[in-house]
Formats: structure tokens, C-alpha cells, sequence
């Protein structure tokens, strides 16, 4: 069994070997279409996977030699959505100070879990996203925890800094 | 599904109900034990007061929080949408700068409000 990514990069599957070579037969899956086998860890293309590869036609070169990238127009990659969440749940994080000690650490493992992601899904990007997540999201920690940890130390400080203020 | 039902009740609590006088809403626990006022603090009211369009009053509770709502909004309305039609409006944080500019511009204002020289009760 097979799972593909087709044009629209939503994944396919799983599907057995026959649908492959029928798909292959309609144009629907070509030589550069990203493939995974049932119980394989990374994602190939259709002209790598030997028993598959006879299928194709014989104008995409069936001979590995994976230098040569037959695709004329490179896809644009789609950005990963936990990404962009372990970002917004990071800012969040900072924003409330009631739930910090939640959201920061919901925003560092959402952000651990895309770059989890990305590295076992070539199709995907938003390194970015997700490592500001992560950064904001343990900047909340070490802003509000050492102002609480400060508090718990010092219980009159603030108190009196008010007391100070006032007029 | 459950997320949207979810959203929407807590907003419809949140106009009919005022924070600053119903009781049962969430206090700050930075401000209950430092007296500081966190960037997040007077979210709710603001939300509250621009929920029944008092825009001055809202800016006085949380001038952060009145700018930041619509983009919340947009970005609800957008995973709604694509949760219930398939559709994709276009997204506001496309880059990671700008989340580093919002996340500088949420800790700017969480140090500028707690200065003596502010008079934001």
C-alpha cells in the first residue's frame, strides 16, 4: 500500500500498487510525484520506487539518476499551519499573563512538533513559525516566572513600589 | 465544530455580561499579586466596551487589545471558514518577522503601561 501527494499537495492513500499504475496510466501520478510505501518513513518519488517505476511512460527517463529534476515548474512549497499556531499560541503567550505558565508551554511543544514535521514532510515549510514560537514561548517563562519567583521572594516589594508612586 | 460553538458562546457571554462588574470572569493573577498590569490586562473589558461600540472607553482599558481584536477576529473567521467550506482567505502572519514585531510591540507596551508616568488606573 501507497500514500502520494498529488497536485493539489493533499495526501493520498493508502492505495494499493494496481490504483498506482492506473493513476500513472491516466496522468494523474507522474515520475516526480511524492510517494511513500505503507510502514516507510520517508517520502520518494514514483521513478525511484523500482516496482512502480515500470509503469511510467517512457519519456520520464525510468533510470535513476536523480541529478536530473524533470519538473520545469518547482511546486510552491505550503506553510505548515502548526507553525504559524505555535507562533500566534507564542505572542498569546506573552499577551496573558494569567495563563502563561499554559499557553508558553503549548506554544513550545506545537512549535517542537511542526519542526518534528517539517523534517519528515519535504513538501511542507515554516521553520520560522515555528522556532519564533518556540522563543517567545519560553521568553514568556523567563519574564513572568522570574516576576513571579520575584514576588514570592519579596512579597512587600511591590506594595511599597506602588506606596511610592502614589500621590 | 466544537471549537466554533465554544467560541462563539464565550463572546456572547462576554457582551452581555461586563467583566468589570460580573464577578465570574478570570482575574490576572500577575495583577492580584504585584499590582502590575500585564499586556493583557483590561483585554476583556476593552473587548467588552468595543463589543457595544465605546471605542474611546475600550482604548483607555487596553489600547493593545482594541488593535489586536479584528486581527483575532480575521484569523478565527478564517479557520472557520476553511473548517466549514474548504476555503482559504488569505492569512495575515505570512512571515515570521512579523510575529517578532507583534511579540516586541506586546512587551514594549507591557513596559511602558507599568511606568509611573502612565496614568492608566
Amino acid at each position: 500500500m501507497y500514500k502520494i501527494i498529488g497536485a493539489d499537495k493533499k495526501e493520498y492513500g493508502p492505495v494499493s500498487a494496481d490504483q498506482i499504475r492506473q493513476w500513472i496510466a491516466e496522468g494523474r501520478v507522474n515520475g516526480q510525484t511524492k510517494i511513500q510505501a505503507a510502514g516507510a518513513a520517508e517520502w520518494k518519488s514514483v521513478a525511484e520506487m523500482p516496482e512502480l517505476a515500470g509503469a511510467l511512460p517512457e519519456t520520464s527517463s525510468p533510470a535513476p539518476t536523480p541529478a536530473v529534476p524533470a519538473t520545469p515548474l518547482p511546486a510552491q512549497p505550503a506553510t505548515s499551519q502548526m507553525a504559524v499556531w505555535a507562533m500566534v499560541t507564542g505572542i498569546c503567550s506573552l499577551l496573558c499573563c494569567c495563563g502563561w505558565w499554559l499557553v508558553a508551554p503549548a506554544a513550545i511543544v506545537l512549535g517542537a512538533v511542526a519542526l518534528y514535521q517539517l523534517k519528515s514532510r519535504p513538501e511542507l515549510t515554516g521553520g520560522g513559525f515555528a522556532i519564533t514560537g518556540i522563543v517567545l514561548g519560553i521568553v514568556a517563562i523567563l519574564i513572568y516566572g522570574a516576576l513571579t519567583v520575584f514576588y514570592i521572594c519579596n512579597p512587600d516589594y511591590f506594595q511599597n513600589l506602588q506606596n511610592h508612586f502614589q500621590p | 465544530m466544537a471549537a466554533a460553538l465554544a467560541v462563539a458562546a464565550a463572546a456572547a457571554v462576554l457582551f452581555v455580561f461586563d467583566p468589570s462588574t460580573a464577578g465570574f470572569f478570570p482575574v490576572c493573577a500577575l495583577h492580584e499579586m504585584t499590582g502590575l498590569q500585564c499586556p493583557g490586562c483590561g483585554g476583556l473589558r476593552a473587548a467588552h466596551q468595543l463589543a457595544h461600540g465605546h471605542i474611546a472607553a475600550a482604548c483607555r482599558l487596553n489600547p493593545l487589545a482594541v488593535a489586536l481584536l479584528p486581527v483575532a477576529l480575521w484569523l478565527g473567521l478564517r479557520e472557520a471558514v476553511r473548517a466549514f467550506t474548504g476555503r482559504q482567505w488569505p492569512g495575515l502572519v505570512t512571515r515570521p518577522l512579523f510575529g517578532w514585531l507583534l511579540a516586541a510591540a506586546v512587551v514594549l507596551f507591557g513596559l511602558l503601561r507599568n511606568l509611573p508616568f502612565h496614568a492608566t488606573p
